[in-house]
């Protein structure tokens, strides 16, 4: 049993990352699964808490979420894979590698602007802090 | 407060640091307010909403040194920062209690006015007493609000996640300041300065011990209730969860 996870961001590099995942199960002779998981910035500003109901920002993230998912949902479902979605919020680094890990995933695909370490420093890579924090192999795809 | 002098600059830095966490999240709780409107209404109602949030701080910084001379203001000033620093360190609940996103343009209007009042009224307490009476610096702090809350929110809430410790210190800090606005009340200032000069740093710090104390200990608690009811949150909508 193969299952690949790729991280959903809404950019051409999440996709060519999908792109990448897709071939690696064409190829695989074993029951393949296919995750993708977006992460939406958490808002926990003391007001948003005060103001506004929990639903409505669970609503919002799911919007969020689901839009940005939904390119990456349509090529894969138009290259004839089922995907399993995933949702989470908070710091994209330790949701993707907690859901990894979780989900049993056999390896994540990457999806990287392949900034040079010292501007992924600067920008925070999140490729960077799922290589770090990830438990399963992680393959980069620029 | 002299030019430059040591206490001056711990002030300025207080009142950057209470715009940051008193000021980074109130453009989006305006835009999750009105999230439900028809986007035309929407876009007015975030404006309309931002504007409002800034006019009425530039209201309340006009009366705020005044009023918190009256006495016993300060100590409701401070209590009320009490409350806003613990709610900071609990997660999000799901109480009713809270007025919400509408569909309706007045249900919006009236979340968002509301909103406003408070997040201003929090905001320019907090400055006026980390100003310790120098309209200079109430005017700094107001100046330096209106950037944060037109542009700051998404930057500020990264730093809030990335850094959950700023999130504590901010806590902490509303704590302090709650602490000393009510030992510089007009009723007890003299009192405390004559007799027990080091209450006004004993009341902050104390301040501080309870807000982090209180809210560390209340977050855990909704933590673990939390963890035994849920489980992990997975919002993906579950009609495609697989296809």
């Amino acid at each position: 049993m193969i299952a690949v996870l790729v991280p959903i961001d809404g950019s051409a590099h999440a996709l060519r990352a999908l792109d990448e995942a897709m071939a690696e199960g064409r190829r695989s002779t074993e029951p393949f699964s296919l995750h993708l998981v977006n992460v939406q910035q958490a808002l926990a500003g003391v007001h948003v808490k005060t103001f506004i109901k929990r639903e409505t920002l669970e609503d919002y993230y799911r919007e969020q979420g689901n839009a940005a998912l939904a390119p990456a949902r349509e090529r894969a479902s138009a290259a004839g894979f089922s995907v399993t979605v995933h949702i989470g919020v908070g710091d994209p680094g330790e949701v993707i590698a907690q859901y990894a890990a979780q989900q049993h995933c056999t390896r994540i695909y990457m999806g990287t602007r392949g900034l040079g370490s010292v501007a992924g420093m600067v920008l925070g890579s999140v490729a960077v802090k799922v290589v770090h924090l990830s438990t399963v192999p992680v393959l980069m795809v620029k | 407060m002299e030019f430059g002098s040591p206490a001056f600059w711990i002030a300025v830095l207080q009142i950057i640091a209470i715009d940051i966490v008193l000021g980074g999240d109130n453009a989006v709780v305006i835009a999750l307010a009105s999230r439900r409107l028809p986007p035309d209404l929407q876009r007015k109602a975030i404006f309309w909403g931002v504007f409002g949030a800034i006019a009425l701080r530039v209201v309340l910084i006009f009366f705020a040194l005044t009023l918190l001379a009256i006495p016993y203001l300060k100590v409701v000033g401070g209590l009320l920062l009490f409350w806003i620093g613990i709610k900071m360190m609990l997660p999000h609940d799901d109480g009713g209690h809270e007025i919400d996103a509408s569909t309706h343009l007045w249900g919006a209007i009236k979340t968002i006015i509301v909103a406003d009042a408070v997040m201003s009224v929090d905001n320019v307490i907090a400055i006026a007493a980390a100003s310790k009476d120098s309209m200079a610096l109430v005017i700094f702090g107001l100046v330096v609000s209106v950037p944060i809350i037109v542009w700051g929110s998404r930057l500020v809430l990264k730093l809030m996640e990335r850094f959950p410790v700023v999130i504590t210190l901010g806590a902490a800090l509303l704590g302090w300041i709650a602490g000393d606005m009510l030992v510089r009340d007009v009723v007890f200032k003299d009192w405390v300065i004559a007799n027990a000069p080091l209450l006004n740093w004993i009341v902050p710090a104390a301040g501080v011990l309870v807000v982090v104390g209180l809210g560390k200990l209340l977050a855990s608690r909704a933590g673990a209730a939390k963890a035994v009811a849920e489980g992990p949150v997975d919002l993906a909508a579950p009609e495609t969860k697989r296809d």
